[in-house]
């Protein structure tokens, strides 16, 4: 059994090598987020549709979410329901059957699969990194240079562990999530390929003529066992959907405290 | 003693002793969680929202030794 992780179709673009598995599923991602953005602020109803009714509910989760971020925490409702909504677009793209298209020849000569974009380390640290610098300009407009302040808190000798702070919140955020949709793909990966490769055509026919007493042809033993085990990863298929919402509610929750903590006043 | 041996064993004890930590944690996260609906069962639906959340926290350290292990058999070399 051979395993090919963190391999990625590579394609070079004015002198960057650029991810193009990775880039072509975020596109879909992001048109899947933008094509419902735009069908359900185009004409909303009074009396809402039940489409309109699920994505007000939404939006009212994420604003009570920003109840405690002070009398203008609405405005970051639109980073937290973005990055929320494109987190668990990512991580549910991921479980479709990608596999079908290796039957293109020209897919199938590159190197990587399409999964998941968010299991590319590049994808959630841009992500990090967004939330970072947005958590420190959301601090400096509210308390302007006053916010820098908060680095020499309690004492000053403290400054080095404060700064630290900013580096290991990006590392953590982006880390979390890759790794969990890495790992859960990997772990279907490793189940799908488990029975295949335990199993051969001549232990499965010296098991029919010996046990069996030949009565059934070695060939049916041997497909009936591989289809059987072709569905040990369904289970773990449906604990990745949810850690795929789970993952994603972690990543906003995470970010709203950050901000919260960056604007609260002493 | 071959190089592959010693990586294997290395993967071995990497994710074995890396989950020892997140299983007590979800262990007692779920021992803390049964108590509190048995002894408020009308406030679940609360308290499980900031169990999966913690879970999920939780989980990730788990995945953290995965990561290692994963460096250490197919990454590094």
């Amino acid at each position: 059994m051979e395993f090919h992780i963190g391999e990625h179709w590579t394609v070079t673009l004015l002198g960057m090598s650029v991810h193009m598995d990775t880039l072509v599923t975020l596109w879909i991602t992001m048109a899947i987020v933008i094509f419902f953005a735009l069908l359900l602020t185009g004409k909303t109803k009074l009396v809402p549709s039940k489409l309109q009714a699920t994505f007000e509910n939404i939006v009212t989760i994420f604003t009570s979410l920003t109840k405690e971020m002070g009398e203008d925490g609405k405005r970051h409702t639109p980073l937290l329901m973005s990055l929320f909504l494109l987190i668990i677009t990512g991580n549910l793209i991921g479980q479709l059957p990608w596999k079908i298209l290796n039957f293109f020849p020209f897919i199938k000569s590159t190197h990587g699969e399409f999964a998941s974009p968010t299991n590319d380390i590049n994808v959630t640290a841009a992500l990090a990194i967004i939330v970072l610098v947005y958590y420190i300009l959301s601090g400096v407009r509210v308390k302007g240079l006053g916010y820098f302040k908060h680095y020499f808190q309690p004492v000053w000798f403290m400054t080095p562990f404060n700064m630290l702070e900013d580096i290991v919140r990006p590392l953590t955020l982006a880390l979390r999530l890759f790794a969990n949709i890495l790992a859960g793909e990997i772990l279907i990966m490793v189940m799908a390929g488990l029975i295949a490769s335990l199993v051969d055509i001549n232990s499965i026919s010296a098991f029919c003529q010996s046990t069996l007493g030949g009565i059934l042809p070695a060939s049916w033993i041997y497909n009936i066992t591989i289809f059987l085990g072709s569905l040990l990863p369904l289970p773990i298929m449906f604990f990745e959907i949810f850690v795929a919402f789970i993952q994603a509610l972690v990543f906003t929750l995470l970010t709203s405290a950050y901000i919260s903590g960056a604007v609260k006043k002493h | 003693m071959d190089l592959t041996v010693l990586k294997f064993i290395a993967m071995g004890l990497a994710i074995g002793l890396g989950v020892i930590g997140p299983g007590l944690g979800l262990g007692l996260a779920t021992k803390a969680i049964i108590e509190s609906i048995a002894r408020q069962p009308e406030a679940e639906g609360q308290i499980s929202k900031y169990f999966y959340i913690g879970a999920g926290l939780i989980e990730a350290c788990a995945i953290y030794a995965l990561l290692v292990v994963i460096l250490i058999g197919f990454v590094l070399k």
